[in-house]
């Protein structure tokens, strides 16, 4: 009798392991596409404000003639995120733009009818917002590849994962030292 | 109890079991799909499956009245239960249940967004749990039946003995919710400059997965997980169990 109980137990176990498996493979694959889509909902938003600077700049150079610095910083950084290719260089551009657009509304202060121009305005309230998002999606996209990297690295998820070669850790939206130095900027 | 009357309940308990283990996978699953997705902030919420922690802001429109206690929520579920006598044994019989749920905004941090918890799989405690003789309840309860023309007395106009259970969801409570961002009806597109304005929670086409909780992911997770555990046991236990009594009564073992 005991040899049939035992049968009885190892069926259960084994169906419990073949689900297991299906399981931790489903849930790899909806990570994957959790960080591809979290990537492709950051580029969304990167391109929109990249689509709203030239806007922003012809609106503000008639008022700042003397602030062509600024801008030109701004326009740089907007080439370097259009030119940007891997994840590295869109975070190091990304940064860079971010620093400029900050030092553009700051010395934008020093201007009483710039910062009464309803359209000026409009856009730098536009241009915060998608910064704001820009930053929330970020980290929405470290934890998304944050979750995925600790599941290929814990037991039991990383047998499955090593078997389905999902054994690669996904990259940080995050910029490497090396582009941080490419596309360093001086006020 | 007899021979084929055992067999009969061997049999129910295979049933049963494999049934257990199935919910107790789907229950996995569920878990794995709340670990699997990080909390997004409102004002940056985008399309698809999202998880999201906040509090009630407001309802869309109006307030719902709950049915026994009578306070404004978003959501309520109820139900009226009646004790019944056979010869062997008492059961209770539910005779009423019912549910209504009212647009509301959640906010976070950073902005509020439109949640339609319909069809929302609701996990908060009790606000009302009572059992007793019918007449002796709260008046908003004798109210309830008899606008809702429950029949709450018994032989010579006298109470019978009832359960009444009610679940709700109040304005400032804090709530875990898991669902789908689509397009927001009430919003016409591109006339709103916030992206949240744009979006509405709710239980999606594809992903039916829609979960409304009190309690933070955490403690959400242990509940999960405490649940699997006692699914997956439980219908093991009622397999071996069952199994081996078909397998005594066929004389195979």
């Amino acid at each position: 009798m005991i040899e049939w109980l035992i049968g009885i137990f190892l069926i259960i176990v084994a169906v419990g392991i073949i689900f297991y498996i299906i399981s931790v493979y489903n849930g790899l694959i909806q990570l994957k596409n959790n960080i591809h889509k979290a990537r492709s909902n950051i580029e969304v938003l990167l391109k929109q404000r990249s689509d709203e600077l030239p806007k922003l700049i012809s609106t503000v150079k008639g008022y700042m003639k003397y602030e062509k610095g600024v801008l030109t910083e701004v326009t740089k950084a907007r080439t370097s995120m259009m030119n940007a290719k891997t994840l590295s260089q869109k975070a190091a551009a990304d940064n860079m733009l971010s620093g400029a657009l900050k030092t553009l509304f700051a010395v934008a202060e020093n201007y009483p009818k710039l910062r009464a121009d309803k359209s000026f305005v409009q856009l730098q309230s536009r241009i915060s917002g998608l910064e704001n998002e820009i930053a929330d999606r970020r980290e929405f996209y470290n934890d998304s590849v944050n979750n995925f990297n600790i599941r290929i690295q814990s037991f039991p998820d990383m047998i499955v994962a090593k078997w389905m070669k999902f054994n690669k850790p996904e990259e940080m939206f995050k910029a490497s030292a090396q582009d941080m130095r490419d596309v360093e900027i001086k006020f | 109890m007899d021979l084929t009357e055992i067999l009969l309940y061997s049999i129910f308990a295979v049933v049963g079991g494999i049934v257990l283990l199935i919910f107790g996978f789907i229950t996995f699953n569920n878990k794995r799909l709340i670990e699997n997705i990080p909390t997004s902030k409102i004002r940056s919420i985008a399309m698809g499956l999202v998880e999201i922690f906040g509090s009630i802001a407001k309802a869309h429109e109006k307030y719902l009245t709950s049915p026994f206690t009578d306070k404004k929520c978003v959501y309520y579920s109820y139900s009226i239960e009646e004790e019944r006598k056979s010869e062997k044994s008492t059961y209770w019989v539910t005779i009423k249940r019912g549910k209504d749920s009212a647009l509301f905004y959640l906010r976070d941090d950073t902005g509020e967004v439109l949640v339609n918890p319909e069809g929302a799989v609701v996990d908060v405690p009790y606000s009302f749990n009572r059992t007793g003789t019918s007449i002796r309840m709260p008046k908003e309860v004798i109210n309830f039946m008899e606008s809702n023309r429950v029949n709450y007395r018994g032989f010579i106009g006298l109470g019978k003995r009832m359960r009444f259970k009610e679940y709700i969801v109040e304005p400032n409570q804090k709530l875990y919710i898991m669902g789908t961002a689509d397009d927001n009806p009430y919003v016409e597109t591109g006339t709103s400059e916030k992206n949240s304005d744009n979006v509405i929670i709710k239980k999606g086409a594809h992903n039916k997965f829609f979960y409304i909780s009190n309690k933070p992911e955490k403690e959400l997770l242990k509940t999960f997980a405490l649940k699997m555990w006692l699914l997956l046991i439980g219908g093991s236990l009622l397999i071996i169990g069952g199994a081996t009594y078909i397998f005594i009564y066929l004389n195979i073992i």
